[in-house]
């Protein structure tokens, strides 16, 4: 119960955090996506099993609360999910010691995969296939945003440890 | 078989088939409760923060300029100069200007029912498509009416209306087409979001004369609307793709991230 609670009220406040704060401080170029760097952290210490169900009750909240098609978040969140549950557990004796290449390239992908389902979501509902790459961004405008993502990762990562700890939540 | 079912592989592609379904059949309408309850939730957390982050925002501009002032300020020194010789010519621009400004700075409180609302929200994505507003059927709200700020500036419509709540779509969302007029060389067009452009003045005819640095305001047409409204200046102009039309860019008089509230035109006085 303590859990789940917790857990709410984090999703709670990261949502607000990303529809009014981050637009408004960090501007259009430097939109660092808090909600699906929490996505990522949150399946990286609890794992496939125990974070997929979560991810999409954030998903749709972050739906409701961002306007969008309901849906569009949860399926990039348990995209995410799988993802890194997929890549974790195949490459992380390989690469022992260079964690944090890892943990790096999975924000790259999250953001990239984040940014090309929003972008056919929305070229589907415009009917405009042209749209695509307005949508999808420049190459600057995604360093950028990896960038703020990245940040914002390592943020989240170790403050989610720390509230874990604090709280004594099970792994 | 057995097996199979029970791999996360199968997990995530039963639960991505049913959102990609939920997505496909967009059944807004269904979950409108929901959203409204749940913006109702977030809505006085929203409404500070966004507040806050305003004015974190402009702390943040304020100390950028002051590094700027030293070298604006030689270089301002210099274009004075310059500009006391054109100072003959200046009269005359002058002039022109205050009809100008006669014509645009409708403080259209006397005018129109307005309801004020504090922006509580901002579109995510960094696209700049929308923004919510703290104000919904509740307080009379309904889609479709035009959203300014204090003076008489359009930045967009309402589009979804909640029961505490709105969303407002702003010109530069691609969903939204407002009716437009060159205030210089009377050109009529339509205001078009466009992704990456901003706002793009559409339609305007080829024999119609339109030049940079022209004011466009709205021109009334279809009701909607009123005329007069403020919406941009003309950037750049260049030829539609099709070749039958003039295309303009414009530059917005305001950014979005530092205002805090903004009106809603519910009727004509």
């Amino acid at each position: 119960m303590k859990k789940k609670l917790i857990y709410l009220l984090i999703f709670f406040i990261a949502i607000v955090i990303q529809t009014s704060i981050l637009p408004v401080i960090l501007g259009s170029n430097f939109n660092g996506d808090i909600v699906l760097m929490l996505v990522l952290v949150l399946s990286v210490i609890d794992g496939f099993f125990a974070f997929l169900g979560w991810s999409i009750i954030l998903g749709i909240l972050y739906d409701l609360a961002s306007y969008s098609v309901i849906g569009e978040h949860a399926l990039i969140f348990s995209l995410v999910v799988y993802f890194v549950s997929f890549f974790s557990r195949r490459l992380s004796l390989e690469v022992k010691g260079i964690g944090w290449v890892l943990l790096f390239m999975f924000v790259i992908i999250a953001t990239l995969l984040s940014k090309s389902i929003i972008a056919l979501i929305t070229v589907w509902n415009f009917q405009d296939l042209h749209l695509y790459w307005k949508i999808f961004g420049s190459l600057k405008h995604i360093a950028f945003q990896i960038m703020s993502n990245s940040i914002l990762f390592l943020f989240l990562f170790f403050l989610i440890k720390k509230i874990k700890e604090f709280f004594k939540l099970e792994k | 078989m057995q097996k199979f079912i029970h791999t996360k592989f199968f997990k995530i592609i039963i639960i991505a088939a049913l959102f990609l379904l939920l997505i496909f059949l967009n059944p807004s309408d269904i979950f409108k409760p929901v959203r409204s309850g749940f913006l109702a939730s977030l809505k006085p957390f929203q409404k500070f923060f966004y507040s806050f982050s305003v004015g974190i925002n402009n702390i943040k501009e304020f100390i950028i300029s002051i590094d700027q002032l030293k070298s604006e300020n030689e270089q301002l020194i210099r274009d004075n100069q310059v500009l006391l010789f054109e100072n003959a010519s200046i009269s005359d621009i002058k002039n022109e200007n205050t009809t100008l400004r006669e014509q645009l700075n409708l403080i259209p409180r006397d005018k129109y029912d307005l309801s004020a609302a504090f922006i509580v929200s901002y579109d995510p994505s960094g696209t700049g498509n929308w923004l919510e507003i703290d104000k919904g059927s509740e307080d009379g709200i309904f889609p479709g009416m035009p959203v300014i700020v204090s003076k008489g500036i359009i930045i967009g419509r309402i589009y979804e209306v909640n029961r505490k709540s709105s969303q407002v779509m702003l010109l530069t969302n691609p969903k939204s087409t407002v009716n437009i007029i060159d205030v210089e060389s009377g050109a009529k067009g339509v205001a078009k979001g466009e992704y990456g452009l901003g706002i793009i003045f559409d339609m305007v005819l080829q024999t119609d004369s339109i030049s940079i640095g022209d004011s466009v305001i709205t021109s009334g047409i279809g009701g909607e609307i009123p005329r007069g409204l403020y919406v941009g200046t003309i950037q750049e102009i260049h030829q539609s793709e099709d070749h039958l039309f003039q295309q303009a860019v414009l530059t917005a008089p305001l950014q979005i991230s530092n205002i805090r509230m903004v009106f809603v035109i519910k009727n004509n006085k």
